[in-house]
């Protein structure tokens, strides 16, 4: 019969990691990592700003201020991606807050908290957001009929819905993988 | 100590158990292993300025290493998750061939635990307390032992029979 400590002596035998890589190494990855995270956060903030003072400057510079197609489609788009943008930075700072030197439990409890409002985004808010999208664009098209050539045309039509039918999948695959996870920390608790 | 100093101490102290624990988590696949206990060190360096003491040094390791490994494969791709199910094989001269066969049906065994029981058996061979896993896990000592008796159980005989 073989026992426990048996196996454990076995498990011992095995010969010691030899490391492929050093301290100095990962210290200066763990750097970058930092400087990336930093960079992303101002990155997304500058995103934000330059998003507004378009959409202000649009209004003010081209004194576009009544209603037609073109003004309600650009600033459907517009709004619409700076509440993406929000979204993603509010989602960013949630993970951050997750720290990963908690036990396992309250890290998959935390982390499990974290996917079911990613879910949350996925299923409620980036629908709402990529329908406004889509009507923003919509809108745009009679403008750009009118003022660009056909063939110009054309290629924003083709070019516009094929990337908004490419991004819908790439969400989709994202929601799924997202789902996967959220399942994985749901059966380890 | 300054904290590159600190480091290098924990690095050259603690790499190597990290290391086995993620090839024990990654059905002994030394590439997955070596990435994801990259991954805690670079985790660690971040975090060690907010290290308080509350715990001891090692459980704060192993726990950074635990959830590091755990969620590892599942963000990234589908490759690295299919190059996980090839076991490699271990030709390393201090073991027979019984030993090295059981070796691998032990890597096996534990592939087949529950998420949680895995993490705890890898800690268990490493020769981990009780305390230390109770807190890197999460459950009170009494649940662990209860846990630890039931996991040797099936562990010793998956490894004479195949099956848990």
């Amino acid at each position: 019969m073989e026992t426990f400590d048996e196996l454990q002596t076995i498990w011992s035998k095995q010969p010691n990691a030899i490391s492929n890589t050093s301290a100095a190494d990962l210290m200066k990855k763990g750097e970058d990592h930092i400087k990336k995270v930093r960079a992303g956060h101002w990155g997304t903030t500058a995103i934000i700003s330059v998003l507004i003072i378009v959409l202000i400057g649009y209004f003010l510079g081209m004194k576009a201020y009544q209603l037609n197609g073109l003004t309600i489609g650009l600033t459907l788009m517009i709004v619409v991606m700076i509440a993406r943008v929000i979204l993603e930075w509010i989602s960013a700072t949630r993970f951050r807050s997750i720290k990963p030197d908690n036990s396992l439990a309250e890290f998959s409890t935390k982390m499990q908290w974290y996917y079911a409002w990613r879910k949350k985004i996925h299923t409620v808010f980036i629908p709402i957001i990529y329908i406004l999208y889509v009507i923003g664009f919509t809108l745009l098209l009679p403008t750009f009929k009118t003022n660009l050539s056909h063939g110009m045309y054309l290629y924003c039509l083709i070019s516009g819905y094929g990337f908004l039918t490419a991004f819908a999948l790439f969400l989709v695959w994202i929601l799924r993988k997202e789902m996967k996870l959220l399942n994985f920390l749901r059966d380890l608790n | 100590m300054d904290k590159k100093a600190r480091f290098n101490e924990l690095f050259d102290r603690h790499y190597g158990k990290v290391f086995r624990l993620c090839k024990g988590y990654f059905n002994g696949n030394e590439a997955l292993a070596s990435d994801s206990a990259q991954e805690v060190f670079i985790k660690i360096w971040e975090s060690l300025d907010s290290f308080r003491g509350e715990s001891s040094i090692s459980t704060w390791i192993y726990r950074i290493s635990v959830n590091t490994c755990l969620l590892y494969l599942r963000k990234q791709s589908t490759k690295k998750e299919k190059a996980m199910n090839a076991f490699p094989s271990i030709a390393a001269e201090q073991y027979s061939f019984v030993e090295e066969e059981k070796l691998q049906k032990m890597y096996g065994c534990i592939q087949k635990l529950e998420e949680k029981d895995k993490m705890i058996t890898l800690m268990m061979l490493e020769g981990i307390g009780y305390q230390v896993i109770s807190e890197v896990v999460g459950i009170t000592e009494e649940a662990l032992r209860v846990r630890i008796h039931r996991i040797k159980k099936n562990l010793t005989q998956c490894v004479q029979h195949g099956n848990i």
